[in-house]
């Protein structure tokens, strides 16, 4: 029989706690991140909540001088892509990228970036800070 | 490959293709003042004509309409149009899988015609892009609707309500994917830039011959040229060609333009009943994933696609294909979808760009419609004109943007945003 949670509210509420959180298969062991009701590898429905360590490597970024508008009060700012440290890639916004600095930021690529959670109207969201 | 792929039933071929200029219903007077029920029924009559049948003889039709509410405020495009194109009271089906979606629509036909279940079926799409009807009043009265609404709304491809509230944006993709590339093969992200622009050189090149591609006016180094440029890649560098993220810049980028494109499939063995030069439609892959938390510039879902078409074409990529159309609403997959497609090996596209390879004159043609970028973008209708442009090719009817020697056998690779990736095999029939 299916039990199915309210995957996407939890997510949420869970930056609401200050938790990063992510699913592993307890059959494989591999991650989703974010949340899905089935694990993508083994294909198993037995998956369990565990906190993400937020770790992870920017391995690519790009400026976004023209957001859409729910993110216009955020602009200009840096999208990239992050391979979290337990395996899941991951696009997500990039804080702490200085624009006089492309170049030489993505000749050090992979560069160390932490999970931190931000805050919108009415909810949070996660974004990644270059590690100095 | 993780697909289990089978075989038809019976061989299906591409008997007729239609499409409109692509413009700006507000503005381009080829398709001024028209809706989305003239641009399809054209599209659809061009088809019916080139296969020389008539609407009584066609068994069922598949319309393509991506962002219908937002922008044509309606969304059962089947009734929308079947009376326009003579087909009422038949089987009639509207899809979207976003900007791929005239392609999947082949694959429908294909296999509704390869089950046994019809004979003859159209399939076609319509998007006007640029404007919408005023609320309450008739389609023909439209405003233009505001670019980054448009890209706003179409960013709805994506998952917006889950993980999408990170702040995506649809040009992040390629810059993603150019230091990717850059990152694997060594290039420096000004080699990445200029490989790019030498991308949209070459499409706008091709842009100028084609008649359908009314946005293509000159080619850009004459437009260098005009603003005191006598170095075209100097021009691509410049104020003119603004950044849009970290690498990609607005000449790299596609045009949103309103048109319709449609296409007539048959079994194979009546096709030369009608045609003397029916196209066979010999492979298709398709997959799904969100490929924005991929971190290759190959990616899987691509790979997985190509794969699947290539099995059932039973063709080898390096050695078989004479033309490739990418989908290059952002031209880095002319470098990238090439080298996972199999027309260039790993590592080889970016410098076959500079070279002038992938010129409709070189011996790696591209995109000769004049791309996404100087053909323009009709969203769901583009894949269709781009199968249409494959079939134009093979038939020898490209005039001055004309691939020689004719080709054979040809790969048409779109994507529809959040993303869906379709790829066909289309082999001349012999």
């Amino acid at each position: 029989m299916v039990k199915m949670e309210l995957y996407v509210k939890k997510w949420y509420d869970f930056f609401e706690e200050g938790k990063v959180m992510g699913l592993k298969c307890n059959r494989c062991g591999s991650y989703e991140f974010p949340p899905v009701s089935v694990c993508n590898n083994c294909s198993g429905t037995d998956l369990s909540w565990v906190e993400m360590s937020g770790e992870g490597k920017l391995v690519a970024f790009t400026l976004n001088p023209y957001p859409d508008p729910p993110f216009a009060d955020f602009a200009p700012y840096y999208y990239g892509s992050v391979v979290l440290k337990e395996g899941p890639a991951y696009s997500a916004m990039i804080l702490d990228i200085d624009q006089a600095r492309e170049v030489e930021l993505f000749e050090k690529l992979p560069v160390d970036v932490k999970a931190e959670i931000q805050q919108r109207p009415g909810y949070k969201f996660v974004a990644f800070r270059v590690k100095k | 490959m993780i697909t289990n792929i089978g075989e038809l039933k019976r061989s299906v071929s591409i008997i007729g293709v239609g499409c409109t200029p692509f413009g700006n219903v507000l503005e381009t007077p080829e398709i001024k003042g028209m809706t989305e029920r003239e641009l399809f029924a054209w599209a659809a009559l061009e088809a019916m004509e080139d296969a020389g049948v008539e609407a009584k003889d066609i068994d069922a039709f598949y319309i393509a309409h991506c962002m219908d509410e937002t922008l044509s405020h309606q969304y059962g495009a089947y009734a929308m149009v079947a009376d326009w194109i003579g087909m009422r009271n038949k089987p009639g089906f509207h899809h979207e899988t976003a900007c791929s979606s005239t392609n999947v629509g082949l694959r429908h036909a294909v296999v509704t015609v390869a089950s046994g279940l019809h004979d003859i079926v159209l399939s076609g799409g319509i998007e006007i892009t640029n404007s919408r009807p005023m609320e309450g009043k008739p389609a023909h009265m439209r405003e233009a609707i505001p670019p980054a609404e448009l890209w706003y709304r179409t960013n709805y491809g994506a998952d917006q309500a889950y993980w999408y509230p990170g702040g995506l944006s649809v040009a992040s993709i390629c810059d993603f994917c150019c230091m990717a590339y850059a990152r694997k093969y060594g290039l420096t992200l000004e080699q990445i830039g200029e490989t790019l622009n030498a991308a949209s050189i070459n499409n706008r090149r091709n842009g100028v011959r084609n008649p359908l591609a009314t946005i293509a006016k000159k080619e850009f180094t004459e437009e260098a040229k005009e603003h005191g440029f006598d170095d075209v890649k100097e021009y691509m560098k410049s104020k003119y060609n603004p950044r849009l993220g970290t690498i990609m810049r607005a000449f790299n980028a596609a045009t949103p333009v309103d048109g319709a494109s449609a296409l007539i499939v048959c079994p194979t063995d009546m096709a030369k009943s009608f045609t003397d030069h029916p196209i066979d439609v010999i492979g298709f892959g398709s997959s799904v994933a969100i490929p924005y938390h991929e971190v290759e510039a190959q990616w899987e879902m691509e790979k997985e696609a190509f794969a699947q078409a290539y099995k059932m074409a039973r063709i080898n990529p390096y050695r078989d294909i004479d033309y490739m159309h990418v989908h290059d609403c952002m031209v880095n997959t002319h470098f990238t979808v090439t080298e996972t497609g199999g027309y260039f090996r790993p590592g080889e596209a970016w410098r076959a760009i500079i070279e002038g390879r992938t010129a409709f004159d070189g011996d790696k043609p591209i995109s000769t419609t004049g791309g996404r970028t100087s053909m323009g973008h009709a969203w769901c209708v583009s894949a269709g004109a781009e199968i249409t442009e494959a079939v134009r090719q093979m038939r020898e009817q490209c005039g001055p943007r004309q691939i020689k020697p004719i080709p054979e056998v040809s790969v048409i690779h779109n994507l529809g945003h959040g993303l869906h990736c379709n790829v066909v095999v289309l082999r001349t029939h012999s």
